[in-house]
């Protein structure tokens, strides 16, 4: 069960100062994937990375198992698997050594180290470069060593920040398949994407981020009662059209960082 | 991930991930890099064949006396009553004797032995090779010669100006058939320059090995028919090297060093501002393992690139010494061995920790390669300026120095290679610098992956060029460091001028007076406006009321038997640290400064001297260190680390102030910047430490110029004398009374709304 609860953060710079979350509340059970979306600038990122613990909110917290971001941000670490869109690979470790690597961090012996990549190489079909170097793999072979490594300690919730960016159609194919077998092993998973058909077929609930602020929250069905709208994109459309007629509110809208 | 655990056994699991793994993935990354191979292998490889080729050019040609047979010529001065051709002769019978040996070891003859062995060992020619005379001198008569007439002044002021390698006194009566007297020759020269050490040790030489000839001559014939019997008589001369002689033991440690940090570089930045660009630092730190384990596995992987290189490039250093036979030239009678390597490479693996993590720190900052190369580049830079320190010729390691970074490592390398290494300084070098990378890798730490490096929250420096469009509450940490880096150099060119422009005391005051504020008041001032920083909030700039002004005020009437008693406190810590013998030259130019200070505020009128001494430097140093500085800490780091922030640099800035560098000032300036700033925190105002700083200064000054009136009437200790106990002790108790006033008073005030948002 993973609770925010009142998550806020402002930015500071010399110059300015940004909004990034306001007041942010939602619930995700246990086996849920629960879609974060809004359009770019509405805090989705921060709300992630304040739910991992890197970074502290002003104000409110978030919880998984009962452990708190704010106090005991490792034992939320232990449990969490993140994958953001800006997350690279080590360029001079095989995908093995990676991974290896990452399940050292995360305390895996030896034999159960071995196991797990085992897993993966089979889930996410990584036999096949799982031996060379990083900087020689595609754009999607990166991404899926990168799934493989959020993965390796095989936490409860995973944390998917924009995971299919930069991925053709057959890497995003690959990554929403990916996210179905996680439901199907009882995993839950807040995921940001802007691939709303897709998160529309993967999600169980949705909170619609806008202006830092949670707008809308609940079911597919909840949301179309609410918005009058059928499906996601158009219900994204009213948020982009709402957004640019009170841009002015902020004194920056910047990227919510 | 076993589902039992409880938010309760939590905290206790946290931080077990080995550091070693961390370790391991940050060495294979570098040292797979081709561009960290480059600089570990390459350099040594190619820089060090280059730079001896370099050094053997050059410092053939700059002797100036070698000739195309690659011989070294030393300038002798021979000084004697004889004739010139008595002194010809006697050169010629010093060759002679020295070509005879030569062709005789040449032809496998038997030669003469050492003086301890002349009697019993004619027949070894084991010691034939230590009768060599150094293959790279010249014949003495193909030396550049110079006859003069004996005058002892003149022999010395020659080795002293470096007109002579060597002068010899010849003296005796001239030999001739019937006179058989031994001939004393006084060899004037210097250990502490290489050359005249060396000529000597040539002359003497030829000096053994003739008389070894004679008395062997004596023996077989058995009777004293020889005209020459030489006796020799060491005159050895303290000076110092010529000015732009460089000590080549000192140069080897600096391009080690140099070397050390070259190879340290890369993979700091890479491990860090690199990790970041790539995306991958995230990634780390969304692991369960503490920012600190974190980085102390990157230390491992920089710090043993860094001694990786310092190795290959002893090793190269080594290889190519001996290579090109530079060995003896370099090092003169101390010879490069293993052990003096050993030593230098303990030496080079501290430096490289110490410095590792001083790059971590710098990278840490950085959010792109880019960035951190800008970063770093004036901080090699700046490290040459520890090293050309070092570099002066007849510094020795003692004192502050022992203490002062990188400088201390320098001069301890100096030292192992000449082989003077000293116990104390050395150990206190070796913890100091210990404490320095202990220092920086928990500076490093806290700045490592912190949110506002990782997201870039915090302000950027470019930022600083930008000018915000509303005005901002206090000065961006990164603002007043530039400020603070811009005082530096500005306060030097400051000072150097005012002695130029005049002679007179009062205009030189006045001078001080108006470079104070120009450099602490209107620049930061200056900055203020183009970055919209309120000078209320920016400042602190607020009334502190009437109690804490009182007790600010007097403090600072009150305060200087403190001080004064801190200085001496610090030489005490000097005599016990290096010995009374530096602590006497501390003192004594500490006395010297303070009595010149006393006599130019006795010749300057009294408003002059209190306008250049109290009332401008209280106003404008405050207005910088306590309010720019560290109230821009303040929005950045702890109020502690704030306080102590602002204060060491005010500590080093009146320490470097002047034309001489005043280490003793350091600690009792930095402490009384603690307690100025510790006040302006508590009271969230700068007016309170104006006062106190106006009051201090304006005590001390009064003190110096009124100092002999004051003596007569016996109401001061004349300069001799220390501070009585009892007015120190006075001092302390009531300094410490009236801080705790105003911790009393300020108390109400933090705990109703909290000090730092009442700056901020």
């Amino acid at each position: 069960m993973i609770v925010v609860e009142n998550l806020c953060k402002r930015f500071r710079t010399s110059v300015t100062s940004v909004v990034a979350v306001d007041h942010v509340s939602f619930t995700v059970a246990d086996g849920e994937v629960y879609g974060l979306l809004g359009p770019n600038g509405a805090g989705k990122t921060t709300t992630m990375r304040m739910i991992l613990g890197l970074i502290p909110p002003d104000q409110g917290h978030a919880e998984i198992e009962g452990y708190r971001s704010d106090s005991q941000p490792d034992e939320i670490k232990r449990r969490v698997g993140f994958v953001s869109a800006s997350a690279g690979v080590y360029q001079w470790l095989t995908g093995r050594e990676m991974l290896t690597f990452f399940a050292n961090v995360y305390g895996l012996g030896e034999t159960k180290c071995n196991q797990r990549i085992e897993q993966l190489c089979h889930l996410l079909e990584l036999g096949s470069f799982i031996e060379r170097r990083c900087s020689t793999l595609s754009t999607g072979q990166k991404q899926r060593i990168n799934l493989a490594r959020a993965m390796v300690h095989d936490p409860p919730l995973m944390i998917l920040d924009e995971p299919t960016l930069g991925l053709d159609v057959v890497g995003s194919q690959t990554v929403f398949n990916w996210i179905d077998s996680l439901k199907s092993e009882g995993k839950s998973v807040i995921l940001c994407t802007h691939q709303l058909e897709q998160a529309q077929r993967v999600c169980d609930r949705f909170g619609l981020l806008h202006h830092a602020k949670m707008i809308r929250e609940g079911t597919l069905g909840e949301l179309q009662q609410a918005t009058g709208r059928v499906d996601l994109v158009e219900m994204f459309i009213d948020l982009l059209k709402a957004r640019n007629e009170t841009i002015p509110v902020h004194a920056s809208s910047g990227d919510g960082q | 991930m076993n589902s039992a655990d409880t938010p309760e056994s939590g905290k206790r699991k946290s931080n077990r991930v080995s550091i070693w793994p961390l370790a391991l993935k940050e060495l294979r990354e570098t040292l797979r890099d081709r561009r960290t191979i480059v600089t570990l292998i390459l350099m040594p490889l190619i820089v060090y064949p280059i730079l001896s080729l370099v050094f053997r050019t050059f410092l053939f040609s700059s002797m100036g006396e070698l000739a195309e047979d690659n011989l070294i010529r030393y300038r002798i001065v021979l000084m004697s009553d004889w004739s010139e051709k008595s002194l010809t002769d006697l050169i010629a019978t010093l060759d002679g004797v020295a070509a005879f040996e030569k062709e005789a070891k040449n032809q496998g003859r038997v030669v003469p032995e050492s003086n301890s062995d002349a009697g019993a060992g004619l027949e070894n020619p084991g010691i034939q090779s230590q009768l060599n005379s150094p293959p790279v001198e010249a014949p003495l008569g193909k030396h550049e010669i110079l006859l003069k007439e004996p005058d002892r002044k003149d022999a010395e002021g020659m080795i002293q100006r470096g007109d002579a390698d060597l002068v010899v006194f010849v003296q005796g009566k001239q030999p001739t058939a019937e006179i058989l007297e031994p001939t004393e020759l006084s060899l004037f020269y210097s250990e502490d320059l290489g050359r005249s050490a060396r000529a000597a040790t040539f002359l003497t030489d030829h000096i053994d090995l003739l008389d070894r000839v004679e008395l062997q001559n004596r023996l077989i014939k058995n009777q004293l028919d020889s005209r020459l019997l030489l006796t020799k008589r060491d005159e050895v001369i303290k000076a110092d090297a010529p000015r732009g002689s460089i000590s080549f033991t000192t140069i080897i440690p600096l391009v080690l060093v140099l070397m050390t940090i070259t190879g340290a570089v890369y993979p700091a930045i890479d491990l860090t501002a690199g990790e970041r660009e790539r995306g991958t630092l995230e990634t780390l730190i969304a692991t369960p393992v503490s920012r600190i384990r974190i980085l102390v596995g990157k230390l491992i992987a920089v710090l043993t690139v860094a001694v990786l290189t310092a190795s290959l490039n002893i090793i190269g250093m080594m290889s190519t010494v001996w290579a090109f036979q530079l060995d003896k030239l370099l090092m003169g009678d101390t010879p490069l061995t293993f052990a003096i390597f050993g030593k230098l490479f303990g030496l080079l693996i501290l430096f490289a920790t110490f410095f590792s993590a001083l790059l971590l720190v710098v990278t840490s900052f950085a959010r792109s390669f880019k960035e951190a190369q800008a970063y770093l580049i004036p901080i090699i830079l700046l490290s040459f300026a520890p090293g050309l320190i070092a570099m002066t010729p007849g510094l020795q390691l003692e004192g502050p120095l022992a203490v002062c970074p990188m400088v201390n490592i320098l001069l301890l390398a100096r030292d192992l290679l000449e082989g003077n290494a000293q116990l104390l300084p050395a150990a206190i070098a070796i913890f100091s610098t210990i404490v320095y990378a202990a220092a920086a890798i928990g500076l490093a730490a806290t700045i490592f992956g912190a949110d506002s490096i990782l997201y870039g929250s915090q302000g950027s420096w470019r930022e600083m060029l930008v000018r915000p469009a509303e005005s901002i509450e206090v000065a961006a940490p990164a603002t007043s460091m530039l400020v603070l880096a811009l005082l530096l150099p500005v306060n030097f060119v400051l000072i150097a001028l005012m002695g130029k422009i005049s002679d007179s005391v009062d205009r030189q005051l006045l001078l001080s007076a108006v470079f104070t504020t120009l450099s602490f008041f209107l620049l930061p001032l200056l900055v203020a406006w183009h970055q919209k920083i309120r000078l209320g909030s920016g400042f602190g700039i607020r009334w502190p009321g009437p109690t804490t002004l009182i007790a600010a005020i007097l403090l600072g009437l009150v305060m200087w038997p403190t001080v004064m008693s801190m200085i001496s406190l610090f030489h005490t810590l000097i005599d016990f640290v290096s010995g009374s013998e530096v602590s006497e030259r501390w003192q004594q130019r500490l006395v010297k400064f303070s009595a010149e200070q006393a006599e130019r505020f006795r010749q300057a009128p009294l408003p002059i001297v209190v306008l250049a001494m109290s009332i401008v430097p209280a106003i404008c140093e405050e207005w910088f260190f306590r309010g720019m500085l560290q109230r821009s800490l303040l929005n950045y780091a702890r109020p502690v680390g704030a306080i102590i922030g602002s204060a060491v640099a005010f500590g080093a800035f009146h320490t470097l102030s002047g034309s001489v560098v005043a280490f003793d000032r350091l600690i009792p300036t930095a402490l009384m910047g603690g307690i100025l700033g510790w006040i302006a925190w508590r009271t969230g105002s700068i007016l309170p430490g104006i006062a106190l700083h106006m009051f201090h200064n304006a005590t001390i000054a009064l003190l110096a110029r009124y100092s002999p009136q004051l003596e007569l009437l016996e109401w001061f200790p004349d300069s001799n004398e220390s501070i009585p106990g009892s007015w120190t002790l006075t001092s302390v108790v009531a300094t410490i009374a009236l801080l705790a006033m105003i911790y009393a008073v300020t108390r109400k005030r933090q705990s109703s709304i909290g000090i730092q948002k009442s700056i901020v």
